[in-house]
């Protein structure tokens, strides 16, 4: 087992990951911007270093000091957490060279999942099916490119290779708004990403968005633990993830399972990650595969029993697998809120001190947070506070849980995502399972209306 | 410049109706602005100065640390290790008594296997070096104390 593990992140997936070393008995590296260096999570590490600055760019994101980091404290292995360095190849790349373990998949894997266009191609060809689209990147010739689009249908999304995180893409409703979206695209992909590759693809007007959780080792073992509901976004920013994915039949479920796990076994893939679907029309349309750990991870934790960042940790030892995919057996229904410092009605962040703070419990209930009563939320980074997640026999149990966990939770001094989660629980579609991705849209819609 | 001085010059600006005073003595100098609650604010310069919007009672401690000694702090832009000398058989860039002018490479830190000099951000005397070679640094630890 890896014996020192730095963790190259901050707020609450830091202190996830903390606690999952301190389970295995592996000593902890807290890495830290000079404004973080008052939180109490980074004082639960056996270590801290201050990397750098306040602003991102000079500290989380600063591949140097990481690594610097890593090589004053002696330390075997780093944990990029999600976002920040966890999906950059080069990050992981030069963790290996400079003789550190990265936790998560190799630089290659990451490499290729990071251009969504190799991404689908690659995944097409594992045997997932994917979006009707141009299957390549488009060029300048506008006639050729209009003649894809028809024969695929209006509307359709230009999407950039290189995006991500709802970035770099545009919906066009028809032939003469195609050129407009493809130059400003392009734009924004050279500017954001600096790389200026484009494709094309299918517009569904009313999907849902479903993923799968999978884990391989270095052995080639590989393994799905079933999948999770991730409908309810806001500018694709998830709120409100679920497992299992309502409505979707065992079999479905377990035969798109296969096929993730199948893919993941033909690309090498090893670690824990993450197959993203567009689902209509009882199909399943693959869009892109997240190679690292995810937000969301808690709610699959909860019906499976397994500790899926403990799983990372043995994954990086070059440890095989402790299940096979029959042992994986899903129990009851677990549901996770997103509480952020946000205002529930713009939705606009909202970063300030939190002036009283109290946590729900009670059976079934997790709660997965860094905050604390004075603790600052900066705007610096994100905003999350809070993962409120709820475990019951059922679906119903869980939201019941999740309804009274909400009311039970203090927090003040800052607005909150709280009052939208209990607007969410409490509506009549959302009870029933209907959901899809343009929920949220619809649920503020019908509030102006009123 | 002295607390004890910058509490006097406090205590005859409250005196006064004045609004504004600002007082050069060297190359220090002081300016003191009345806020709107009527309270005197104190705008130092250079900026380590505590901000305009502080009290005089919550002029933290660092600053007065640093205004007692009278010496200037040279932190730790980035984390690594530290080193004195270019390498294990040459001299070390500086030593405690050396004068430095700014601009001069006090320190190498490396990160990555990449050396990166560090240099003195003021004109001064070498007071103290507060880390030994090899020893591992965080950013914004200070590692000189120069007597301007």
């Amino acid at each position: 087992m890896i014996e020192k593990v730095v963790i190259a992140n901050r707020g609450e997936i830091a202190l996830r990951i903390l606690r999952a070393c301190r389970d295995l008995g592996i000593a902890t590296v807290a890495l830290h911007s000079d404004i973080d260096r008052v939180a109490k999570y980074v004082k639960l590490a056996d270590e801290s270093v201050c990397i750098g600055p306040a602003s991102a760019t000079g500290s989380y994101l600063n591949i140097p000091s990481v690594i610097a980091a890593a090589e004053v404290t002696n330390a075997t292995a780093i944990h990029p957490g999600y976002g920040f360095l966890a999906e950059s190849p080069d990050f992981a790349g030069k963790v290996e060279q400079s003789g550190f373990v990265f936790i998560g998949p190799s630089a290659d894997s990451i490499r290729a999942m990071g251009d969504k266009l190799k991404a689908i191609e690659t995944m097409r060809a594992a045997g997932l099916e994917c979006l009707p689209g141009s299957g390549q990147p488009i060029g300048d010739d506008l006639a050729e490119t209009g003649s894809i689009a028809s024969e695929i249908g209006y509307p359709v999304l230009i999407k950039a290779a290189a995006g991500g995180g709802g970035k770099g893409m545009r919906k066009v409703n028809e032939q003469s708004e195609l050129e407009h979206a493809i130059s400003v695209t392009r734009n924004e992909a050279q500017s954001a990403f600096g790389d200026a590759t484009l494709y094309l693809e299918k517009y569904l007007i009313n999907p849902r968005h479903i993923e799968i959780q999978v884990i391989a080792d270095q052995q080639g073992n590989a393994i799905h633990l079933g999948d999770r509901e991730c409908s309810i976004q806001w500018r694709h920013q998830k709120l409100v993830e679920e497992a299992p994915a309502p409505g979707i039949s065992v079999e479905a479920r377990n035969e798109l399972g296969a096929r993730c796990v199948q893919a993941c076994k033909t690309i090498g893939y090893h670690g824990v990650g993450t197959f993203e679907f567009l689902y209509d029309n009882s199909m399943f349309y693959f869009i892109e595969m997240n190679a690292r750990i995810q937000v969301e991870h808690p709610v699959t934790e909860f019906v499976t029993g397994v500790d899926i960042v403990k799983e990372q940790l043995r994954i990086a030892s070059n440890l095989p697998l402790r299940m096979n995919q029959d042992q994986v057996k899903l129990k009851g229904h677990s549901i996770e809120c997103r509480i952020n410092a946000e205002d529930s009605d713009t939705m606009m962040p909202f970063p300030g001190v939190i002036t009283q703070y109290h946590q729900p419990g009670g059976p079934g209930v997790r709660v997965d947070s860094h905050a604390y009563f004075n603790y600052e939320i900066t705007p610096y980074y994100d905003s999350l506070i809070a993962k409120l997640i709820t475990h019951g026999r059922n679906r119903e149990e869980a939201i019941a849980r999740m309804t009274g966990a909400l009311e039970e939770t203090v927090i003040e001094g800052v607005k909150t995502t709280i009052p939208l989660h209990r607007r969410i629980m409490s509506n009549k579609k959302y009870r029933k399972g209907k959901v899809n991705i343009n929920f949220l849209d619809q649920l503020f819609n019908t509030s102006k209306k009123q | 410049m002295d607390l004890r001085k910058i509490r006097k010059l406090i205590e005859i600006f409250q005196a006064t109706d004045l609004t504004e005073i600002e007082i050069q003595e060297g190359e220090d100098s002081i300016r003191l602005t009345r806020g709107v609650h009527g309270v005197p604010q104190v705008v130092q310069s250079p900026a380590t100065g505590p901000s305009p919007l502080q009290k005089l009672s919550e002029i933290s401690m660092d600053d007065e640390a640093e205004e007692e000694s009278g010496y200037q702090e040279i932190h730790a832009p980035m984390v690594g290790t530290f080193y004195l000398a270019p390498s294990p058989d040459e001299p070390p860039y500086v030593k405690v008594g050396d004068h430095v002018q700014k601009g001069k490479v006090l320190c190498m830190i490396e990160a990555m296997k990449i050396y990166n000099p560090i240099e003195s951000e003021v004109d001064g005397e070498i007071v103290e070096i507060l880390k030994v070679d090899g020893d591992p640094v965080e950013f914004g630890e200070v590692l000189f104390l120069v007597a301007e």
